[in-house]
């Protein structure tokens, strides 16, 4: 057993064992909550243009991720030659493989990426990776409708939050540019588990903004 | 959009993508995505079947795989020939050029048919390897 690299990369505990039908089933479920999640910030940060091409579904994506840990699998779905497949000497924790092959996926199937030819792939990990991820969000063309779905989104979040003190601390932190639990811990004069809890609340805030955003846009 | 405008973007798109990156176990996942209106039950049930299948291929990939090696391997002329002529003392010298290939312990104590078998053997595999 080794350690399990978390979202954000931090280590936390086992690496799942997909050989154990438990474990496995409980990848499956956290995949599909993670991928649900990250298709509503590419749609938020994106627009219409984030979300998926007429055709596929994030249940999809997440199927072909998951399947990819046994086998070749055909990406895109398009034809591609260059088939993929879970390289466990790569990516010894098949978590961080399935966020990046779900990224990966979400943007390549993007409406916005439709009829393009530089499709990536996971392996191309030097520009896909948990660090650089908003690079390549950031890619996008910031317009004036952008930035008006970036502050509503972002009084969604504010709406969401509350009075949650704690959490309105955590958010001046985070927008001061701090991520990692230690350094919050710190600065919040709480524990590392404490953070934890709280980002959780923070994570659970941005998925209600991230939802009404989201009905809204389609609407 | 002024700098500052896009700067502050970029943090609220950084708080949000670590908001949806957030760890969870499996069952506050399932929770959620109940609470979403996901068919938890289907999809598993779907992504099961497909890694079975997938599974299935895989095997039946490898078996193909097999026998065609097996198949090339016998189309391969036997080479135990070469060896034929060759002494104890020039055989265990033969042998002992490929220590990762051929696989005794004391290859003093093999007798000389096993030896003139595992080299010709080990140079099929070599012919096998060259021509794919």
């Amino acid at each position: 057993m080794g350690t399990k690299k978390g979202a954000s990369g931090s280590k936390t505990g086992p690496v799942t064992d997909i050989k154990d039908p438990k474990q496995l089933e409980g990848l499956m479920k956290r995949l599909l909550a993670y991928a649900r999640r990250y298709a509503s910030v590419r749609t938020f940060w994106l627009g219409k243009g984030g979300g998926l091409a007429k055709g596929y579904t994030v249940e999809d994506v997440v199927q072909k991720a998951l399947v990819s840990l046994f086998g070749e699998v055909d990406p895109g779905g398009k034809g591609k030659t260059g088939k993929r497949r879970w390289d466990p000497t790569k990516y010894p924790d098949p978590w961080v493989y399935l966020m990046l092959f779900v990224k990966t996926e979400l943007r390549n199937l993007s409406v916005s990426s439709e009829n393009k030819l530089s499709d990536r792939d996971v392996e191309d990990d030097a520009l896909i990776t948990n660090d650089t991820v908003e690079s390549l969000l950031l890619e996008a063309e910031l317009d004036a409708e952008h930035e008006q779905r970036v502050q509503r989104a972002y009084s969604l979040l504010i709406d969401e939050m509350g009075n949650d003190e704690q959490l309105q601390k955590l958010h001046d932190e985070m927008m001061g540019g701090t991520f990692k639990p230690n350094e919050l811990a710190d600065r919040l004069c709480m524990s590392v588990k404490d953070v934890y809890n709280l980002k959780r609340r923070m994570s659970n805030a941005g998925k209600r903004a991230l939802a009404r955003l989201e009905k809204e846009i389609q609407s | 959009m002024t700098k500052q405008d896009k700067d502050e973007a970029k943090r609220i798109l950084a708080l949000l993508v670590d908001a949806a990156e957030q760890e969870q176990t499996p069952e506050e996942a399932e929770k959620e995505l109940i609470a979403d209106g996901v068919n938890v039950t289907g999809f598993l049930a779907r992504v099961h079947q497909a890694v079975q299948q997938k599974q299935k291929e895989e095997r039946l990939a490898w078996r193909s795989e097999s026998r065609r090696n097996a198949d090339a391997f016998a189309q391969i002329d036997d080479m135990f020939d070469r060896f034929a002529a060759m002494n104890h003392s020039e055989l265990v010298a033969e042998a002992q050029r490929y220590p990762d290939q051929l696989h005794f312990k004391n290859f003093e104590e093999a007798t000389d048919d096993d030896l003139r078998s595992h080299l010709a053997d080990r140079a099929r595999l070599e012919e096998l390897a060259r021509k794919k």
